[in-house]
């Protein structure tokens, strides 16, 4: 069994700069990595870089988890802010963050397996190509996590990136999870581009990218490519932009610009058979039914596209998409996609907070239910289906208000189905602070079901 | 006779595990979790069951799992809810979320 070591950095320690403990921790992230590199796989070891600024220190020295650090499934490097140290879902001055300045990519990983967690990376100078977070691997594979983690530029170069591998391996699997991105608005700015041609299975799960000036890019490898529940705004060239066919367990994601969101899963398709002002008719369907969505994108015969705005009945219930735009005669073929359109209302997106506004009517309740996978959102908040699409799962108790009348969703069906109605419940929609001290478990046991009642315990902890 | 025995304090999440021993804990916190190792049952149908031998307190919250056939194939698995015996592939984790 490895045995779990901890490792603790922190820029405003002043004690014997070895890591041991929080009065002892190391500087900076990537001197504690240099100083403990070793082979996991020898050592039956995973280790824990545990990163805090308890004066609001930065990290300024890039950070490259080298090759030195021999990991494989069960024996990795994770890098996490803890729980009580983290960011609350916006860029946050007290606590840690890796802030890079120089001609150095601020977070380099070349190990099979690594976690980074709630931390905070930003890029702020003037050199092209840097990436806030880049695996380079060379010819093996990768199995990384980025997960709740703030990547943001403020400098000026070209072609900055939040994530960009500069080398990948066949076999890699990236899991994206519940990041905020943003800033990267120079000419070929990324929020995350998959720019390498290895055979890599990306899921994208609950990002929210704004400001850059290409969101979401998938250059290669569309094919094993999962895109879920996604906030992709105000970007320059492009929101999203897929080369190939994406996996079709790409659903739910948001853009503004809905000629960009014409790919992934879809909600129907079919032939109009009726004609009125923006509308889309097939009296075959029950597009409420079908769980066609406030602000799912519809594609005309020749391309162009229209979002829902509501959903009416001409002849049979709820057969009739309202739509944004007038494109539809009868007799004319239509897909309707899963991905909406949409400008999402952020509580203050100038100011760097992406946490859904209570008056954003498209995101809430609107996710494709992964809240088996991702539990939790940028803020450690629960996900509960229906869940929010983007890193926030919005929540009464981090909303300035908690009006219910102005919480709502906005629903397109009297009589919609689940994924289309209002979120009158959505006050509830994340855990709130409780006096309850906790649950204790003294113990936990995996047991064979067939022999329970014995004393067959499989595993106990 | 246990066939694996783990402490707490191994697992990762956000839960504190305190204490040591027969004595040892976890506590999760409202929104707080904890992930076990992955352990490795065999195929067969198993339960999962909590304070067995000692009596736990607070609210309790939720209990996930995970399942696959090999240990490398756990992490592209996502969390089922668990609700009583469930048919393991060959390794399992667990997930406790207040």
């Amino acid at each position: 069994m490895a045995t779990k070591v901890t490792v603790y950095v922190d820029p405003d320690a002043t004690g014997l700069n070895n890591g041991t403990s929080w009065e002892n921790a190391y500087t900076s992230l990537n001197a504690a990595l240099a100083a403990e590199a070793k082979d996991l796989t020898a050592s039956d070891e995973y280790y824990y870089f545990e990163c805090r600024a308890s004066q609001g220190s930065v990290d300024n020295t890039a950070v490259n988890v080298t090759s030195t650090w021999v990991t494989d499934d069960t024996r990795w490097v994770l890098i996490r802010t803890p729980a009580d140290y983290r960011h609350k879902g916006k860029w946050d001055t007290n606590t840690y963050r890796l802030s890079i300045a120089g001609t150095t990519v601020p977070l380099r990983i070349s190990t099979y397996k690594c976690y980074i967690q709630y931390m905070q990376i930003e890029y702020t100078g003037t050199t092209s190509n840097m990436y806030c977070i880049s695996p380079n691997r060379g010819g093996s594979n990768i199995v990384l996590y980025v997960q709740n983690c703030i990547l943001r530029n403020t400098g000026s170069g070209l072609t900055t990136c939040g994530y960009r591998p500069t080398g990948y391996g066949d076999g890699s699997t990236i899991y994206f999870w519940n990041n905020i991105v943003y800033g990267f608005s120079g000419s070929a700015g990324h929020g995350f581009w998959q720019s390498d041609s290895s055979n890599i299975t990306n899921y994208l799960y609950h990002n929210t990218i704004y400001d850059c000036d290409i969101g979401v890019r998938i250059a290669y490898q569309a094919a094993s490519c999962r895109i879920r529940n996604n906030i992709v705004n105000n970007c320059g060239t492009n929101t999203y932009l897929i080369s190939g066919t994406i996996h079709a367990d790409s659903t739910h994601n948001i853009g503004d610009n809905g000629s960009e969101l014409k790919w992934g899963a879809t909600w129907a398709t079919g032939t109009t058979n009726g004609v009125g002002t923006n509308k889309l008719i097939d009296t075959t369907k029950n597009f409420s039914t079908i769980g066609v969505q406030f602000g799912s994108v519809c594609e005309d015969s020749v391309g162009n596209t229209a979002r829902v705005t509501g959903i009416s009945t001409t002849t049979n219930p709820n057969d009739t998409l309202d739509v944004s735009a007038d494109h539809w005669s009868s007799g004319e073929a239509y897909t309707v996609y899963t991905n909406m359109n949409s400008t999402v209302t952020f509580k203050n997106a100038a100011g760097g907070d992406f946490h859904l506004s209570s008056a954003e009517d498209t995101a809430h309740d609107a996710g494709f239910d992964l809240s088996a996978t991702v539990l939790n959102d940028i803020d450690n908040h629960t996900r509960i289906d229906p869940v929010d699409v983007g890193a926030d799962e919005w929540s009464s108790s981090s909303s300035v208000s908690s009006s219910s009348s102005s919480e709502s969703s906005s629903s397109v069906s009297s009589s919609s189905s689940s994924s289309l109605s209002s979120s009158s419940s959505s006050s509830s929609s994340s855990s709130s602070s409780s006096a309850v001290p906790g649950w204790i478990i003294e113990d936990l046991e995996i047991r064979d079901w067939s022999s329970s009642s014995s004393s067959s315990s499989i595993s106990s902890f | 006779m246990d066939d694996y025995a783990d402490d707490f304090s191994n697992w990762s999440g956000t839960a504190t595990a305190s204490g040591s021993g027969d004595t040892e804990i976890l506590t999760v916190l409202d929104s707080e979790e904890g992930i076990s190792n992955k352990v490795q049952t065999g195929a067969k149908e198993l339960v999962i069951e909590y304070d067995y031998y000692r009596t736990g307190s607070g609210t309790p919250g939720t209990i996930y799992y995970k399942t696959a056939a090999t240990e490398g194939a756990l992490d592209a698995q996502g969390w089922t809810l668990y609700t009583s015996h469930f048919t393991s592939l060959g390794w399992v984790q667990v997930r406790v979320l207040n």
